[in-house]
């Protein structure tokens, strides 16, 4: 049985909290974490990616800081319309932040115990076009957005 | 007759406050268009998913500072960041991931550790190393993204942040 640390908790914690929402309300989207997965699979997918984690000293004198987390979420849609209404609905679920999960695992997670809150604290959302004929992409690639998140967390760590 | 102690002169008056500022808004931009520029470029070296290559998307980043009007009556100040009719072709492609199509595909140099590549390989573990000389190969399978963008754009909002105080 495992622990995991913080990064992972917070990956975890979004990625749960995005397909909770996403397989309530759609059908046929599944959320994938690695990139090159999410060409074996057919769109429509979200991939979640945890990017870069700023360290920000909380004031000059002490050890402690808060974590401020990028968080890329690449939408391939099945089409134009898809790939509109699933970013919009994202965005709309990533305003309210995330539930903070501690999770313990032992191949499949055992425990996810709720402790605190993630807060989104800026959102980017930009439409990726190739700039080539729609044709001589792959159907992965010919509908996609990808939304950048800032995530924070609701503490400080020592 | 009775002289005015003060001549009213908008030019000098515009010289002396905003004319002033103007200046440093763009000394302060440019302090901060070089250090984008300066970022993305390191981003882009040290992210990358593979040995070898040419280093040319990070040498293509370039930067170009915007400045608007005649002389201090400046309406525009800013600073563009890499020119796309200069940027590699497949600087969206880097950025964020993708199978590149077929018909811009161009062959790229290099080797699987100093082997041909070999389509019986297929699922094979060896790491392909960009490079001058060795052998020709087509990519097939998605380009991992090195996200630069976004992580450039994350990198400019805080360091905005922190030296307007603006939280």
């Amino acid at each position: 049985m495992s622990t995991y640390r913080k990064s992972r908790n917070i990956e975890a914690s979004i990625i749960q909290a995005l397909n909770t929402d996403i397989q309530l309300d759609w059908t046929g989207i599944t959320v994938e974490k690695t990139f090159k997965k999410v060409y074996t699979i057919d769109p429509p997918v979200v991939c979640i990616r945890v990017g870069d984690t700023d360290h920000n000293w909380v004031e000059i004198g002490t050890n402690q800081t808060r974590r401020v987390v990028q968080v890329l979420i690449d939408v391939f849609g099945s089409s134009d319309g898809n790939r509109l209404d699933l970013k919009d609905y994202i965005v709309s679920k990533s305003k309210g932040g995330f539930v903070y999960n501690e999770y313990v695992v032992s191949g499949t997670i055992n425990s996810a115990v709720a402790n605190g809150r993630l807060i989104v604290t800026d959102i980017q959302d930009t439409p990726v076009n190739f700039d080539v004929d729609l044709h001589t992409l792959t159907p992965h690639d010919r509908y996609r957005h990808q939304i950048v998140l800032e995530v924070a967390t609701d503490n400080v760590e020592s | 007759m009775i002289k005015p102690i003060w001549k009213f002169n908008a030019k000098t008056i515009f010289k002396e406050t905003m004319g002033a500022h103007m200046a440093k808004i763009a000394m302060g931009s440019e302090i901060i268009g070089k250090k984008t520029q300066e970022y993305m470029k390191n981003y882009i070296d040290k992210n990358r998913h593979r040995r070898g290559g040419t280093g040319k998307l990070a040498k293509s980043i370039t930067y170009e500072p915007i400045r608007t009007g005649k002389g201090f009556l400046v309406s525009k100040i800013g600073f563009k960041i890499g020119r796309i009719s200069q940027l590699e072709k497949y600087w969206k492609f880097v950025a964020y991931g993708g199978v590149i199509p077929a018909s811009t595909k161009k062959f790229i140099r290099g080797s699987f550790e100093g082997q041909a590549p070999d389509p019986s390989m297929k699922n094979g573990k060896a790491e392909w190393i960009s490079g001058k000389g060795g052998f020709k190969m087509k990519p097939n399978t998605p380009v991992r993204p090195i996200p630069y963008i976004s992580s450039t754009v994350t990198y400019v909002k805080k360091y905005i942040r922190n030296i307007t105080r603006i939280k």
